[in-house]
């Protein structure tokens, strides 16, 4: 497969992508805080294949700037049996949301069947491209509306949706905030419970708070960070 | 005062005040904290406009009783800053309480990561733009540290 991969290399594409003090990218709390940092990113180039066509496998991966990726042979692109599902797999490993867009928009949907397009939207949500996985999974339970997993899929992922604008105030929240900023740092850490600037009850989980209330009602529960 | 376009027509329709502390010990600048109501339970939070769904604290979720055969199980997730995350995806009713004007309802799709036995999920619920929060107007006025939010109609 590399050896056909590099002599289709058509171009090496390397970005940086900077990072505000807004975009914290990792898990690992120490990391944070950071005012910016550079992160290099994965690119693939897939040549954007034609519909009801056998998928051909241009394709090259690369990190930093000079460095080629062997991709793991699980997903060698020339096992691609004409329907682009691997290369949509590819470029999900990857995590490469460009290439998976592309990926998708080679794919003939109306020839896949329902498994495939449920597979797209899973691999779109690992890959990070969740407007696609919304876009596909719309689309497959349309192609498929009897298919019971699309159509959750479509109903999960679908735009937001206002469905009350007419809700009558709630005048306690200011005593809330209020309460926190005057003593949250007397309970950091843990899950506290108030009512209208009152604090209730104080504990080590939001469980165990919630269940020592008498009653829920106008209750706010939150943890103080 | 609520907000309103030059036409008359209201830019935000509710208004409370918000909290604007660090997320964690660890994170020195300052997160914009709303009191929300996440499926009926009445909490905070955080508005993150580089993030993606609305993320629901693990613990609150966990007083939700979400129903597992309404939820989208996922290996993994990737979510923005956080990783890629394993939970489940959900369609979840978030609500902006108002002090001034009038609150708001909405359905969005609901990320709940899954915790190992013994971990912690050390953050507050987030609202991220995409998919949670695009479908509505919102502001704040620092000096008087106030969260506007209106309705998006339809048409728009």
């Amino acid at each position: 497969m590399n050896e056909r991969l590099s002599s289709d290399v058509i171009e090496l594409n390397t970005f940086l992508k900077w990072q505000d003090s807004t975009t914290l990218d990792r898990l690992d709390p120490s990391l944070w805080g950071l005012e910016a940092r550079k992160t290099s990113y994965t690119w693939i180039l897939l040549r954007e294949g034609r519909k009801r066509e056998r998928w051909q496998p241009y394709l090259v991966v690369a990190t930093g700037p000079s460095q080629v990726t062997v991709l793991p042979t699980a997903l060698d692109a020339t096992e691609d049996t004409g329907d682009g599902m691997a290369a949509l797999e590819i470029a999900a490993d990857a995590g490469n949301e460009t290439a998976l867009m592309q990926a998708a928009s080679g794919i003939d949907w109306l020839q896949r069947p329902a498994a495939d397009c449920a597979r797209a939207v899973r691999l779109a949500l690992a890959a990070g491209a969740h407007l696609l996985a919304r876009k596909l999974a719309t689309q497959g339970s349309r192609l498929h509306p009897d298919h019971l997993e699309l159509r959750k899929m479509a109903h999960i992922l679908a735009p937001p949706r206002v469905v009350d604008a007419d809700i009558p105030p709630t005048p306690s929240l200011r005593a809330n905030q209020a309460w926190l900023r005057g003593h949250g740092h007397e309970h950091k850490g843990q899950w506290v419970a108030l009512r209208e600037g009152t604090l209730l009850k104080v504990g080590a989980t939001a469980r165990e708070v919630w269940d020592r209330l008498e009653s829920t009602d106008g209750v706010m529960l939150t943890k103080v960070f | 005062m609520l907000l309103s376009f030059e036409d008359g027509r209201p830019f935000a329709q509710g208004a409370s005040e918000y909290g604007y502390r660090p997320v964690t010990e660890l994170e020195k600048p300052p997160r914009i904290f709303v009191t929300v109501k996440i499926q009926g339970i009445s909490t905070e939070a955080v508005v993150d406009t580089g993030g993606v769904y609305l993320i629901c604290n693990p613990e609150i979720a966990d007083l939700l009783d979400l129903d597992p055969a309404g939820e989208l199980g996922t290996d993994k997730v990737k979510i923005g800053r956080w990783g890629t995350v394993p939970g489940t995806l959900h369609r979840l009713c978030l609500e902006f309480l108002a002090e001034e004007g009038k609150g708001l309802k909405l359905q969005a799709t609901t990320f709940v990561p899954r915790l190992q036995p013994n971990e912690l999920w050390n953050l507050p619920s987030i609202m991220g733009l995409r998919g949670c929060l695009h479908r509505i107007r919102f502001a704040v006025d620092p000096n008087t540290e106030t969260f506007y939010f209106g309705a998006i109609d339809e048409e728009d």
